[in-house]
């Protein structure tokens, strides 16, 4: 009589995990339609349906979510990227270190094909916030069009908002096209 | 003779003037010792105490008037007998006049034994019988939430915050409506921490929170060199005009240290470099809470570490030790901090400034500093050239866009609004995990509407709404007079 109940009761976990698993994969990977926007920068991207037009300024480029403000919504606050271009004489080892200049500790770098194909260095660090700290994600790669480029976006707290702006941004950084 | 005969009759007279010393003093002191009740006590021995207790026991309640039946409560507190205290304090509410002093010493007893939930629900029923009683007020939020199971876990998220009176309303509440063309956002429902939609912290959260952090204090071994660092902080605060009138409001390093444990520790979490956290109970040496800095800045220079250091001192100062409103406080630790760092990095050499602006900490001191100054529109004319004053252009262009933005649009006022809404904007905000005076104003309007509003709630927030107003109004006088002596005037903006 035992067994068959712990095996329900089994069942039922595994059950429960695996729909709330279906439901964080849902969030952290979500599925959109995009609006490409070529930019005076020389490159265009592609940016998610209802997000604001990128923002282009003398030396970068902003890319901002729309804030969702349903109750509930993992998109309640603004995130965000700044794009930099460091020119065709930009050198991508000094443009690594002056990203990771701010960070806490010195972070491990490691390499992520994105999805044009180019391959970026990035790495994750806390910068300080005076009493708290806040982290963030660095990229620094060489566009097709042999400019460096580096990317510079704060990170949530709460790994789920997180995990799904690290992967929406790295989409977004994957569609530029050069 | 005439002198002798008029000695005398002072002499008489002022014997005279002597209150009979009441029957409860009478029990515990036999001898004509004078003193207040709690020195009476205090000088007695075991033996005394006992000898006073078995006084009090033979004591005819009937015979005492109420002014008596509180000492008898009282003197059974602090003779460690809270039962019997409960018993007096019960006698005294059933006399005319006595609810309010019966039930203060009710709420004492029953907090003395420990019970604290029985003390909030005593507290609650005597101000409904006494409404607007400042004792009974002050005792009730005394034992509110104190106790075990967590209690002081939801005090650390979720200490309320006052309304924001209508005239009042933020800036970046105006931008929203206006830039994003939504309506805002709907209020949170549970008073909390949170801001309305942001996910609460998980049990384990809160865990790690407040107690992992707590644990990796308690074991955490102060070295000398970490004593003696905090030293150097302490005698380079002093330097600091801003830093002795926040130590003399202290009363002291003596007594700073006499209440808070002000050390370096290791913090687990990344995302931590210094809090101030009160003690649920006193530990052994007395002291009220921690003060606590990540042991990584130990090794930064002056001009980052001291100026946290009184950040998290202007946090004892707005609540000696207690939790409180979290947002106003903030506003006014980061004020503190500046105001440290502007009288810090007018003596550094250039050595030592450029060693600064070479780190993440001070590029962001700095950072924050600029943002609290005058005339950013006036001294850069892109928010390129204000983040590459930081030492960073990277980190901190896309905050110098927005803030050049908000100056531009006259969305957000220049100087302290612009560190208000640097740390608590609804987007952006490093402390927007936390509740934003809107959603206070919102929440307590529902409660109002709700119908649901009992005085104990009314009262809370008419004092949470006092100490909210206090705590701007101090802080807001001490910016404008740091600003005008040290001429930083916000004015010229314009």
């Amino acid at each position: 009589m035992k067994r068959p109940l712990l095996f329900v009761f089994i069942a039922a976990v595994a059950m429960a995990s695996f729909i709330w698993g279906l439901f964080a994969w849902r969030d952290t990977h979500p599925r959109y339609s995009t609006t490409a926007y070529a930019l005076k920068a020389g490159y265009s991207l592609e940016i998610p349906n209802g997000w604001p037009r990128p923002d282009e300024q003398s030396k970068f480029v902003v890319v901002e979510n729309a804030p969702d403000l349903r109750d509930g919504s993992l998109d309640r606050f603004g995130w965000n990227i700044s794009i930099f271009d460091h020119g065709a004489a930009g050198n991508s080892e000094s443009a690594l270190e002056e990203l990771r200049s701010g960070c806490v500790k010195p972070p491990r770098v490691d390499d992520v094909v994105l999805a044009n194909g180019v391959t970026a260095k990035t790495f994750t660090c806390w910068m300080f916030m005076g009493e708290i700290n806040q982290e963030h994600r660095g990229y620094v790669f060489k566009g097709r069009n042999g400019r460096i480029y580096t990317v510079w976006q704060p990170m949530a707290r709460d790994w789920r908002t997180k995990k799904r702006y690290d992967n929406l941004f790295r989409a977004i950084i994957g569609s530029m096209k050069f | 003779m005439p002198l002798y005969a008029g000695i005398l009759v002072v002499f008489l007279a002022s014997a005279q003037a002597q209150p009979p010393r009441s029957p409860v003093l009478e029990a515990i002191s036999a001898s004509s010792a004078s003193g207040s009740l709690p020195e009476l006590i205090k000088a007695l021995d075991a033996d005394g105490k006992a000898a006073a207790l078995a006084g009090l026991d033979r004591l005819d309640r009937a015979a005492l008037d109420s002014a008596a039946l509180a000492e008898l409560s009282e003197a059974y507190r602090l003779l460690g007998r809270p039962e019997n205290a409960l018993k007096a304090a019960r006698a005294l509410s059933s006399r005319d006049g006595g609810a309010a002093a019966g039930d203060a010493q009710e709420i004492m007893s029953l907090a003395q034994a420990g019970d604290y939930a029985a003390a909030q629900a005593a507290a609650e029923e005597g101000l409904k019988r006494s409404p607007g009683d400042k004792n009974l007020l002050a005792l009730f939020h005394q034992v509110k939430g104190r106790g075990v199971g967590g209690a002081s876990l939801q005090r650390i998220v979720s200490p309320r915050e006052p309304p924001l009176p209508a005239q009042e309303t933020r800036p970046y509440v105006l931008r929203i409506k206006t830039e994003k063309g939504a309506p805002p956002p709907p209020p949170a429902r549970d008073a909390g921490y949170l801001a309305p939609g942001a996910r609460k912290p998980s049990d384990y959260e809160l865990l790690e929170g407040a107690v992992i952090d707590m644990v990796r204090y308690k074991f955490d071994i102060e070295w000398p060199a970490e004593k003696k660092r905090m030293a150097e902080l302490r005698s380079k605060l002093d330097e600091t005009e801003t830093g002795r009138a926040l130590v003399a409001d202290l009363g002291g390093w003596t007594r700073i240290q006499r209440d808070a444990d002000v050390r370096f520790a290791a913090v687990w979490r990344d995302g931590l470099n210094a809090y101030y956290r009160p003690f649920d109970t006193p530990d052994s040496k007395g002291r009220r809470g921690a003060l606590v800095l990540r042991k990584e800045l130990l090794n930064e220079p002056d001009a980052v570490a001291v100026p946290i250091l009184a950040h998290e001192l202007s946090h004892l100062r707005d609540f000696r030790g207690e939790h409180g409103l979290a947002i106003p406080s903030e506003f006014a630790a980061h004020r503190t901090q500046i105001q440290v760092y502007e009288e810090m990095r007018r003596d550094l050499t250039p050595a030592e400034t450029k060693r600064l602006a070479a780190g993440g900490r001070g590029q962001y001191q700095a950072f924050i500093a600029l943002l609290w100054e005058d005339r950013l529109l006036q001294r850069f004319k892109t928010p390129e050239a204000m983040a590459a004053a930081t030492g960073s252009e990277t980190h901190f262009v896309k905050l110098a866009r927005d803030v050049f933005r908000d100056l531009q649009s006259g969305s957000v006022a220049p100087g302290g609004a612009q560190i208000d809404h640097h740390l608590n904007g609804l987007n952006d905000g490093v402390y927007r995990q936390l509740t934003s005076e809107k959603d206070i104003v919102d929440l307590i309007r529902e409660r109002e509407a709700s119908g649901a509003y009992d005085s104990a709630q009314r009262l809370e927030d008419k004092r949470i709404l006092a100490q909210r107003a206090e705590l701007l109004a101090l802080s807001e006088k001490r910016d404008s007079e740091f600003r005008s002596k040290h001429g930083f005037k916000i004015e010229e903006n314009k």
